[in-house]
């Protein structure tokens, strides 16, 4: 059974780059955030993280709910599984064409079977919770 | 076309500078986020999901081959490779760096472009219809008046913090191809009884959470009195517009709560006001000189039937088809307008690689073709095309995987980045499109189901015009979940009308099922020769809706 | 606060009064309510007299007493509230208001050059708004399309005048 973690995110200010709260920095890899259990340590991280918006590191700092499975966080909704891979209709482009960035959760089951006429192509990133 | 003097050159060279400083002031901390944010959408540039988007303006929908071999090289050099033609004549980067952003203003500004105002609270990008200047039925060509309007709208002192965005579009002809009433300004061009060219003027005209269409409030203005009567509109609008709710904030609602009648009193009493102070006036030269710059180019006698053209129908099944549903009527004999889909079966529509735009500049080049048109429905248009070049431009075109013989049929679907890329999105839409443009991708299905406009959104925001679709698709958020609702009965045709809201959302794999099952029961109640629009609108919902929900009765049972 | 009139520093000699505080020597600053219920009183003082509009309050509604005011200070609340510029606009050209036009409240440097097009001529910002900024802001661009209340040729006017031949007013 998958426990629901907090992730803290934002966009960096100089390049736009989606990255994750890890141990009082950003890294650009979802894999490697700091997952968050309670509400409490993550509010404060998150105004740590606001802080940084002012000294021009990052915009807009804001948390979001993830599932932890075997440790690997995957996002609830579908805006950050997006956020945390690139474009689901360019397979090529962003983290996910990176194994340095791409998320580790394409391998999770999705809820229910992919219907088999979806399953050609770039729709083979459909993750349906 | 239109080309820059001296004063327009130096105007955008400084606005380039000008937004360069405010980057610097912003990574330097002299700015906030807050402040600065409504400074770079000026400029064109958004933060998207996963990086910025700059959305660079195409005036009016023209390019030259040298403009397209720009943006294939800002696509190459700064982005991914690809951009993205959007309902309002632009095109968009979406990966480029905040940094990168000066030079990329700077080699954009080397060939005339810019993205001023392509965002914002302010006067956007003045859209006209992409066939302008080629149909034979024009009036005047729209752009004439979109560049006067360009000029006027940028960095207007009064006009640049407006509650909400401002879109203006112009058609030139009856026939509508810039969606004028579903801009906050529609402008038509038409002659009066006695011969003079003026403009019909629709204001309140949107789509977003409330959709309207515009409402005619002058029948016609004279030519010399636009401007005028412009500032007058913007100004009723700055002062008297919402700015308590960005939803309530656009000209539409204005319009809607003062009532048609008070508006235009309103409009009025400015407009004789600032015609007193005189200096608006457009003078007759100034039209004539920006007109000259639109100068159809001299179109050679040819005949208007043309051998080579009918050889390689009778000879090449795809060049037939190509013919069938992309070429328009040209206003010269021998001559015919060109439209280039980038709608390829499960294609991203909308989108366009590097490689194919430095192709089709080459192309242009190769034909002697000085423009290229951008239209709202996310297509490329080749304005004036001789017919006898048209087999061999199709094998070329063929050889960019830019040969879709799709156009006005049902896989030319317009469709906004949605929750793939878009900040604002509730739920992906290109995927969708993809799915719908494979299920569909049988030329003789297609032609079976004829002209049919399906237009699909990721939000309210309605980028992708699904309120104006003959079928349209919003894509929804349900706790997370991505739903989609089905639309039936818009136009953004001289026929405009709003689309109906069938009722509950679909999930996503249900959607496309269910704009299958509408389709086939448009084709058994169709009468002979009628379009789905037209079957929609001597039908109503009723029958589509009951089929569109069959799974869900069944299921229910 | 620090006030920019005509370009430079100044002193502001306008006392800010609320609507209930007592009137003050010299000049004072009231809101539009208080000068029209105190508008005879105001008036006859025959010291220098201005009116503080808020973003949704019209020039139109001061009425004629306008002529006897020597200043008129528009609120920005935000700098996103553009009613000001239009305000500034109506106040220059269709009023005929000669005195100062001061913003106050919410606003950027990068909106000062406009302001001054729409008739506004005196500034009180915050720390950024310096005659600096305003020198800076005044020649980011050489050229302008729109007429405005300043006298400033538009670009259409300058084109008439570089390439006479095509001048036929």
């Amino acid at each position: 059974m998958a426990d629901l973690i907090e992730i803290i995110t934002a966009n960096r200010l100089r390049d736009g780059a989606v990255v994750y709260w890890k141990q009082g920095g950003w890294t650009v890899t979802l894999a490697d955030a700091d997952q968050f259990t309670d509400r409490e340590t993550c509010v404060a991280a998150l105004t740590l993280a606001q802080e940084r918006v002012a000294a021009g590191e990052v915009v807009n700092p804001y948390r979001f709910e993830a599932r932890r499975d075997n440790a690997i966080a995957i996002p609830v909704k579908e805006r950050e599984l997006i956020r945390a891979s690139g474009p689901s209709v360019h397979p090529e482009l962003g983290k996910q064409a990176d194994p340095a960035t791409a998320p580790k959760f394409h391998v999770a089951a999705p809820a229910k079977p992919p219907r088999p006429k979806q399953a050609d192509g770039p729709e083979a990133f459909d993750v349906s919770l | 076309m239109y080309r820059y003097d001296e004063f327009d050159a130096r105007l955008v060279s400084e606005r380039v500078e000008q937004f360069a400083r405010q980057i610097e002031r912003r990574l330097k901390g002299e700015l906030s986020e807050d402040e600065f944010k409504p400074l770079r959408l000026m400029n064109g540039l958004y933060l998207q999901l996963h990086a910025y988007m700059l959305r660079v303006a195409i005036p009016y929908g023209t390019l030259s081959s040298r403009q397209l071999r720009m943006l294939a090289h800002v696509a190459r050099r700064y982005d991914k490779g690809y951009g993205h033609f959007t309902t309002r004549q632009n095109i968009q980067y979406h990966w480029p760096r905040l940094i990168d952003v000066p030079d990329i203003l700077r080699e954009l500004a080397s060939v005339q472009m810019h993205a001023l105002q392509t965002s914002g609270n302010c006067i956007r990008n003045v859209t006209a219809d992409q066939f302008a200047g080629a149909v034979a039925d024009e009036i005047e060509d729209p752009r004439i008046l979109a560049e006067i309007v360009r000029q006027w709208s940028s960095l207007h002192p009064e006009f640049s913090f407006l509650p909400r965005k401002f879109k203006i579009a112009v058609s030139g002809t009856p026939e509508d191809r810039a969606a004028v009433r579903f801009h906050d300004i529609g402008i038509e061009i038409i002659r009066s009884a006695s011969g003079d060219t003026g403009y019909r003027i629709f204001v309140g005209g949107g789509m977003g959470r409330t959709p309207y269409l515009g409402l005619c409030i002058a029948d016609f203005v004279a030519r010399d009195d636009v401007l005028a009567y412009l500032e007058a509109i913007l100004r009723v609008y700055n002062m008297e517009g919402r700015r308590d709710n960005i939803f309530k904030a656009r000209i539409k609602i204005l319009v809607n709560a003062l009532g048609l009648e008070e508006m235009r009193a309103r409009v009025r009493r400015e407009f004789e006001e600032i015609r007193k102070e005189g200096s608006l006036n457009l003078p007759e030269h100034e039209h004539a000189r920006i007109a000259t710059y639109f100068a159809p180019p001299n179109f050679e006698t040819l005949p208007d039937t043309c051998l080579e053209f009918e050889t390689a129908c009778a000879r090449d099944g795809d060049f037939a088809a190509f013919s069938r549903h992309n070429l328009s009527r040209h206003r010269a004999s021998g001559y015919a307008i060109v439209t280039i889909s980038l709608k390829p079966t499960g294609g991203v529509p909308g989108d366009c690689s590097a490689d194919q735009m430095d192709g089709l500049a080459q192309l242009m080049d190769a034909f002697g073709l000085a423009e290229i048109r951008v239209s709202h429905e996310q297509n490329l248009v080749l304005p004036h095309v001789r017919k006898k070049d048209l087999p061999a431009l199709h094998d070329r075109l063929k050889a960019l995987g830019l040969a879709s013989p799709n156009s006005g049929l049902a896989s030319d679907i317009i469709c906004c980045p949605g929750l793939d890329y878009c900040d604002l999105a509730n739920a992906r839409s290109i995927p969708i499109a993809q799915e719908l443009s494979r299920r569909f991708s049988d030329l003789a299905r297609q032609e079976e189901i004829g002209e049919l406009k399906i237009k699909m959104s990721g939000c309210i925001n309605a980028c992708g015009h699904h309120h104006a679709g003959h079928i349209g698709i919003l894509g929804v958020d349900k706790k997370g979940v991505e739903f989609y609702q089905l639309q039936l009965g818009g136009s953004g045709a001289e026929d405009a009308a709003i689309a109906e809201i069938m009722g509950p959302a679909f999930a996503k794999d249900e959607i496309v099922d269910a704009v299958e099952r509408v389709i086939a029961a448009y084709l058994n109640l169709r009468q002979p020769g009628e379009r789905f629009l037209d079957c929609y609108r001597r039908l109503g919902l009723e029958p589509f809706k009951n089929v569109a929900y069959l799974e869900q009765l069944h299921a229910a049972y | 606060m620090p006030l920019i009139r005509n370009g430079g520093w100044a002193h502001d000699e306008y006392t800010a009064l609320t609507d209930q505080a007592p009137l003050a020597e010299g000049p004072v600053l009231v809101s539009l309510t208080r000068f029209h219920s105190e508008r005879e009183l105001l008036l006859a003082r025959n010291q220098p007299l201005g009116v503080r509009l808020s973003s949704a309050q019209s020039p139109e509604d001061i009425g004629p007493g306008l002529h006897h005011l020597s200043l008129v200070a528009l609120e920005f609340p935000t700098f996103r509230d553009g009613r000001g510029f239009s305000w500034a606009r109506l106040l220059r050209a269709r009023l005929g208001f000669l005195g100062e036009i001061r913003a106050v409240g919410h606003f950027l440097i990068d909106q000062l050059a406009f302001m001054e097009r729409c008739g506004i001529n005196a500034f009180d910002g915050d720390a950024r708004i310096t005659p600096e900024a305003l020198a800076a802001a005044r020649v980011e661009f050489r050229n302008v399309y729109q007429p405005a209340v300043d006298s400033r040729p538009t670009i259409g006017r300058l084109r008439a005048k570089a390439h006479p031949v095509d001048w036929k007013p």
